[in-house]
């Protein structure tokens, strides 16, 4: 299978790529690491007449920290993030970027480029949201930062503008007794998730919860998450029974698809399961206990 | 997928302005979102180009809009019909115009859209949302134009498809530019560097001559092999396959003038073209299913989704890949019939030249049922049980490279598997046998699929005529495999009653069956026979009666799939007996204690004859190995816990070397009985013993063992014996039936191998008689200082190969006249010691061995999400006595990664429209490493008395895991009244079944 | 019509050896590498970037080569199962897949070499569940995976043996 036939450049700087994107306008699309965008332009759902592969620019593979937040070039990929410092230092960034499919794809895949194509499935959305993460957007006219839950806006779609390029995503550092994890379930490590969660959370003394996200991937267009039910949980201790009761509200919310990865209904019923587990992982995490996180395998 | 929509706006402009708009595809099309462009084909007929994506990705549609209804100013109805994203789509709809009080206009608006095709996978299949949105979009942006004056959007780039198609041209002034590299950042270099060395380092590691376990593995291991795909001789053209997007559907028009007129096109075949150029294909059954007429392209009808409809032929794969998407096809959708018993009915007759959707339909009984169900002590009834549909998705897909020659010799390097396919091939091409030289090399695996790749071959002969003889290849993509390449049929069995005496022993068994086939019968209806070589499964039971049916539907068409047409049986009876002891509360273990066969030979109800085996002792082993004791103690605490977990036992039949006999069952004028299989042995010039075979490798090492059979009759280490690699017609060695296939090589391929040596032997022995004047019964063969040789014992005389071949090749006026009739060169065909079935009664021996395989399995469920987790897994296997231990483990390795594939995780779905829902490796999931337990293995040797060795085929393997993961989950989830029913059990399709609670559909009647 | 596209170069180094071809950039990898290299022990067995038997290193990561342009690994070092046989010896991995019997038909065995590369140039001493991750994107149909396992833990053995 191959791809229809495109042109392609190669721009040295992020200054050329952003001209060279603006210049071809609405046919070209940027080339990261191709791990999502190449098997569609095999499969030939997508005919771009030009491909800038940005997969180079030095400006974007970056991965460092600086006083109160973690700063992840667009091109960083899922194996470097796994195996940097912020996954170190945050559980929850370390499940997902180890677990996204295989290690061959985990070479090449790119945060940046996950986020972009924005697949419902995907694994980085729903990570982004538990984390409060800001999408660095640049284009030709400079550049804006958006709020993840502002950012990705429809399957397949987000805020990008025409010509627009993601850039760097932040993440806050967790403040002190944080925790997180997040968790898929999925038929085999190459394939999506037929349903993902997370939470991240943080404890007072007496583990009570000060601040908590939740967040259901594979869940419908967008990740799934809730204010209000986050603010239910502040303030509380975490009982077995207030998570069920979290887990329940949020599911509700949820609009999965029926598709070859399982039906509404059972999609629902192991979201419940995953948020749930995720949580109690969070918990022991933020209490300081080293809990080994993995997605499920059917 | 289809959608249904309705609504209304009003809009502050007449009922007239509005139907003026409506009513003229002109105004109209353009309203559409995503609109580019368009041409009129007629007064009332649009050609649109839009572009239609989800978010991001998407690409260049092209619609055909047709006004059908104008009626001013009330009515207005278009249909139209499209492609886009690799699908296809038909959309109905109709604006219905009313006055509003204000003068203004009330639209209401209703309308119908079906897509179809492998767009439907995208995102997993969960496209209906955003497609809902669409229309929604379209609505709103309608209401927006016909509200107010329209802003023209910007047209949407049209792309390739825009370029190719329409000459549009949308590629910018900007030249393709490739800046000079710059380097990467400091830490991403060193990071990359230290990756680098660390590889580098490993791969300095000291290297060693090493003798590889297998001789297949010498060139394997070094990514030396020659599949397919590897070989690609000079001038060599690739073919390219487009298919159906509909599962039935009639073909109203082709135009391929578009792809034809592609530079670096060479050719394309269409369906019309193959019916004048070949012959349909033979078909195997009997009545009706003589009439169905089987092309390589489909002619009048699509009936599955992926049935081929036009080949491309390009200089490139990317080339024809470009070309077939610029060939257009009309087609009319027809009802589809996608159920076993619904097909029955014949509602919808697929091949309508026969009227009928029953391939075969017969009536197996044998003792006396009425008796039998009279005495029971206990009468269990199964309303429905249900094997699916998957398929061993061997890595390598089905290729070839045909070169038919301007002298009308055809060479066809293909991946086949056995010579069946030639029986189809060369009638259909209207060329002699002779004229095909078929040959294989090295095959990524087949597991009985690739049997039914043969018109694919014929299009790649066709193909090469066509290009006066330059070679055409053909590669499989992994979604044409998934939708056509072989899949194992699906089998029902419905109202199964089962007699069963005071002790739990089955008496009696009654149960009607039908075979789901998919569109084309093809090595069908063979399978409604195979099943009955294990009609009884590992039990004792005498009366059985299985009225069999099989049909076609509209699915892809099923391929002989590693356990065969077995495997569903055994599953089937397994099923039983596991069920049966369940609901008359007897210990899985005791359960088939009581009903094992005891003795072997053991003749079948209808004269099968089981070669060897102690099922007691098997059971006992593999109990052993698992810790049954154990696991029944952790299962009483699980249990106490809440917690679900289940031990299954499964006893599975690998019958090997077929009696083709049986084919007379499914049409008595069938040709065929017995079981033909060649090889040849013989000395070359240089005295090197050559073996060819007769069979089609894929894996399963006959280089290897035939080397070690025929290296023993002559006394020769097996390096010293060679064996050609692959199969090639011209090396004579083979016969009608030969092939890889049924788990007989290593009794009908060993068997040649060995007979072929014997009469060397014996050659080798006459001339050695001659040259040392010797007495046979003194001489040695061996090995000396000048190779392989024949002495006299006990003397230092000897003559090496070289010399004896010399005799014979280059030296022949020494030999006496007696031994001007030895040619070194053997011919050996071993004929298993077969009769000819009785068709009437349907009784025969049909198979030779019979292994066994024991499996236990461990499972635990979770009792929300039905995920399954198994926790131990053991494994006895029973082939007669083993040539080579590490290639029957390994054999039992991958027979049981298929059947916990199966049985857990994979199955081919298609929904309501026939749209195949696992229409990539990455919605079917193939068996993971990480879904692997460790296996337990263990071994018993009971030698078959019928096979030389005592070997008995093994490669099948049974399905024991189908059988021991549904009865492990049955144990588990008895206790919740749940009957598993199904031999496939991912937790997605338990949980649709089991959550919301179901109907048990099994009683007991106790007397 | 469409037009001609223009063609890029790729230079890579394959195996040690420098290569340089002209390529048009919808070309993948893998197509270069058995095409244009004509290195044919690189297999394909999926569209859709499951499988995992067309992986290669590319700076010493495993990578499907099935999903990368050839234009996008430019300037990049390529390892390939045509690198572990040196003049008919063979590397410890070979050895012990064969000794292991972890190949039959054989189609998936280069890129299981390759993620066993990329796994033991990390972990010199893996666990099977550190061989399970690593292998997690390799799908073999004929092994069921066990003897894949030991194959890898004999090679681990072998390399330390020898390092």
């Amino acid at each position: 299978m191959y791809p229809a036939p495109f042109r392609y450049h190669r721009p040295a700087t992020l200054g050329s790529a952003l001209t060279l994107l603006a210049e071809l306008g609405a046919g070209a699309r940027p080339l990261a690491g191709g791990q999502s965008l190449i098997p569609i332009l095999k499969m030939r759902m997508d005919e771009p007449s030009d491909l800038v592969d940005i997969g180079r620019l030095t400006e974007l593979t970056h991965i460092r920290k600086d006083a109160d937040r973690y700063h992840l070039g667009a091109l960083a990929t899922h194996a470097r993030i796994a195996a940097s410092a912020a996954a170190a230092e945050i559980p929850a960034l370390h499940d997902c970027a180890a677990n996204i499919a295989d290690p061959q794809v985990r070479s090449l895949g790119t945060i940046g480029g996950s986020i972009s194509i924005a697949d419902p499935s995907s694994d980085w959305p729903t990570l982004l949201h538990l984390l409060d993460a800001q999408v660095v957007c640049r284009g030709l006219h400079g550049s804006r930062t958006i709020d993840i839950r502002d950012f990705i806006t429809d399957s397949y779609s987000n805020s990008l503008a025409d010509g627009e390029l993601v850039t760097e995503i932040q993440i806050p550092v967790p403040p002190a007794n944080s925790g997180g994890a997040y968790l898929g379930f999925k038929k085999a490590a190459p394939a999506y998730p037929a349903a993902a969660a997370g939470v991240q959370l943080t404890l007072t003394a007496g583990n009570i919860c000060q601040t908590i996200r939740l967040a259901l991937g594979a869940a419908g267009p967008v990740p799934v998450t809730s204010g209000d039910i986050e603010q239910s949980l502040v303030g509380e201790p975490l009982t077995e029974a207030k998570l069920q009761q979290a887990a329940a509200a949020l599911v509700d919310l949820s609009d999965p698809p029926t598709d070859a990865r399982g039906s509404a209904e059972f999609k629902r019923t192991m979201l419940h399961t995953l948020v749930v587990r995720a949580a109690r992982m969070a918990l022991q995490r933020a209490q300081g206990d080293v809990v080994k996180g993995s997605h499920d395998y059917a | 997928m289809d959608m249904q929509f309705s609504g209304e706006f009003s809009v502050a402009r007449s009922k007239e302005e509005v139907f003026a708009m409506l009513a003229d595809p002109q105004q109209f099309a353009p309203l559409l979102p995503g609109y580019h462009s368009m041409e009129m084909k007629d007064a009332r007929t649009a050609k649109i180009r839009a572009r239609v994506g989800i978010g991001r990705i998407g690409g260049l549609a092209t619609t055909e809009l047709s006004l059908v209804e104008a009626q001013a100013p009330h009515r207005a109805r278009y249909t139209g019909r499209g492609k886009l994203m690799q699908g296809v789509y038909r959309m109905h709809t109709a604006f219905d115009l009313h006055d509003t009080t204000d003068g203004g206009a009330r639209i209401s608006w209703q309308g119908k859209a079906e897509l179809t095709g492998k767009i439907l996978s995208l995102a997993g299949g969960g496209i209906r949302g955003y497609a809902e949105k669409q229309i929604t979009r379209l609505i709103a942006s309608l209401e927006t134009a016909l509200s107010s004056a329209p802003e023209p959007e910007p047209a949407a780039p049209g792309g390739w498809l825009g370029r190719a198609l329409y000459g549009l041209s949308d590629v910018s002034a900007t030249e393709a530019r490739i800046e000079p590299q710059v380097a990467p950042t400091p830490d991403l270099q060193a990071q990359r560097a230290a990756a680098n060395q660390r590889i580098q380092a490993l791969l300095e590691a000291p290297r060693a001559q090493v003798k590889p376990a297998r001789r297949e593995d010498e060139r394997l291991i070094k990514g030396k092999g020659l599949f397919v795909d590897d070989y690609s001789p000079a001038g060599l053209l690739h073919l390219s396959v487009l298919r159906a997007p509909y599962a039935h559907a009639r073909i109203v028009n082709i135009d391929v003038s578009k792809a034809q007129a592609l530079p670096g096109v060479a050719c394309t075949l269409t369906g019309k073209e193959i019916m004048e150029l070949t012959d349909p294909f033979i078909q195997i059954g009997a009545g009706a299913t003589q009439q169905i007429t089987d092309y390589a392209l489909a002619t009048d009808k699509v009936i599955y989704q992926g049935d081929p409809v036009v080949a491309v032929v390009a200089e490139s794969v990317a080339i024809a890949e470009d070309a077939l998407q610029l060939v257009d096809v009309e087609y009319e959708p027809l009802e589809v019939v996608l159920d076993a018993e619904d097909a029955l009915t014949d509602r919808v007759a697929l091949h309508e030249e026969t009227g009928t959707n029953t391939i075969f339909s017969g009536v197996y009984e044998y003792g006396d049922l009425e008796q039998a169900f009279a005495d029971a002590a206990h009468i269990v009834k199964i309303d429905r049980l249900e094997f699916h549909r998957f398929g061993s998705t061997a890595l390598e897909p089905s290729a070839c490279v045909a070169t038919w020659d301007p002298r009308g010799e055809i060479d066809l390097f293909a991946n086949t598997i056995m010579t069946v396919p030639l029986a189809f091939l060369a009638p259909a091409l209207r060329v002699r046998m002779d004229q095909i030289r078929l040959r294989t090399h090295d095959i990524g695996g087949s597991f009985g699929n690739k049997i039914t790749n043969y018109p694919y071959l014929t299009l790649c002969c066709l193909a090469s005529r066509k290009m006066n003889g330059a070679p055409v290849k053909w590669i499989e993509t992994r979604t044409g495999q998934m939708l056509t390449g072989g899949h194992g049929s699906e089998r029902i069995y419905l109202d199964t009653e089962v007699a069963l005496d005071r002790n739990g022993v089955i008496t009696g068994l009654r149960s009607k069956h039908i075979d789901d086939i998919g569109a084309y019968p093809r090595y069908e209806p063979l399978g409604s026979v195979i099943w009955s070589q294990v009609l009884p499964a590992t039990y004792k039971l005498r009366n059985i009666r299985i009225d069999f049916n099989q049909v076609v539907t509209n699915k892809g068409p099923s391929a002989p799939n590693r356990g065969y047409s077995r495997l569903p049986h055994i599953w089937f009876m397994e099923r039983v007996v596991d069920i049966c002891g369940h609901e008359l509360g007897i210990p899985a273990d005791q359960m088939r204690l009581n009903n094992y066969i005891g003795e072997f030979p053991y003749e079948t109800p209808n004269g099968c004859v089981y070669d060897s085996g102690d099922l007691p002792a098997m059971l006992a082993k593999a109990k052993e190995l698992v810790g049954w004791d154990a696991w029944q103690k952790k299962q009483a605490e699980a249990r106490g816990e809440g917690r679900l977990l289940g031990i299954g036992i499964g006893t599975t039949l690998d019958s090997g070397t077929n009696n083709w006999g049986q084919a007379r069952y499914v049409n008595p004028q069938a040709p065929f009985s017995g079981n033909s299989t060649a090889a040849t042995v013989k000395l070359d010039l240089d005295g090197t013993v050559v073996v060819s075979l007769g069979t089609f490798p894929q894996g399963q090492g006959h280089e290897t063992t035939a080397a070690q059979v025929v290296g023993k009759v002559l006394g020769l280490p097996p390096e010293l014996v060679q064996v050609k690699t692959g199969f090639d017609s011209l090396n004579d060695s083979h016969t009608g039936q030969s092939g890889t296939y049924a788990s007989q090589f290593v009794v009908t391929g060993l068997s040649a191998a060995h007979g072929a040596a014997l009469k060397l032997k014996a050659e080798l022995t006459k001339l050695a008689c001659f040259g040392l004047d010797a007495a046979a019964e003194d001489l040695e063969f061996g090995v000396g200082d000048m190779g392989p040789q024949v002495s006299v014992r006990g003397t230092e005389q000897a003559l090496n190969y070289w010399m004896l071949a010399n005799f014979i090749n280059s030296n022949s006026a020494s030999l006496p006249d007696e031994l001007r009739d030895l040619s070194l060169h053997a011919r050996h065909v071993y004929m298993p010691p077969f009769k000819v079935p009785d068709v009437e009664k349907k009784i025969g021996n049909l198979t030779l061995t019979y292994a066994l395989q024991l499996h236990i399995c461990v499972i635990e469920v979770n009792p929300d999400t039905f995920q399954t987790k198994i926790l131990d897994y053991a494994i006895v296997d029973d082939c007669g006595t083993v040539i080579n231990p590490m290639i029957v483990e390994g054999q039992v390795h991958g027979a049981a990664a298929h059947g916990i594939g199966a049985a857990l995780l994979e199955e081919i779905a298609y929904d309501r429209e026939g749209n195949a829902i696992s229409g990539s490796f990455t919605d079917y999931a193939p068996i993971t490493i990480n879904a692997m337990p460790e296996l337990k293995c263990a071994n018993r040797q009971s030698p078959s008395p019928f096979t030389f060795h005592g070997a008995k085929g093994m490669g099948e393997g049974g399905g024991g895991p189908l059988h021991s993961v549904c009865a492990a989950l049955q144990d588990a989830l008895h206790g919740q009244d749940l009957i598993i029913r199904h031999s496939h059990n991912s937790p997605m399709v338990m949980f649709d079944r089991f959550a919301g609670g179901t109907e048990k559909g099994v009683t007991v009647e106790s007397r | 019509m469409p037009e001609t596209l223009p063609t890029a170069a790729v230079r890579v180094t394959v195996n040690g050896k420098p290569c340089e071809r002209q390529v048009e950039p919808r070309q993948l990898l893998v197509e270069f590498i058995r095409e244009e290299l004509r290195l044919t022990g690189t297999h394909i067995g999926c569209d859709t970037s499951f499988c995992g038997a067309c992986t290669v290193l590319l700076d010493g990561a495993p990578v499907k080569s099935c999903t990368l342009l050839a234009v996008q690994a430019d300037g990049a070092e390529l390892t390939t199962v045509e690198a572990l046989e040196q003049d008919g010896q063979v590397h410890p991995l070979q050895q012990a897949f064969s000794e292991q019997h972890g190949l039959q038909c054989g189609y998936c065995t280069p890129g299981m070499f390759m993620s066993s590369l990329a796994l033991l140039a990390e972990h010199p001493e893996p666990s099977p569940q550190d061989i399970r991750k690593a292998l997690s994107g390799n799908l073999c149909r004929c092994t069921g995976y066990q003897n894949i396992i030991k194959s890898v833990q004999t090679a681990a053995t072998l390399l330390r043996q020898e390092g």
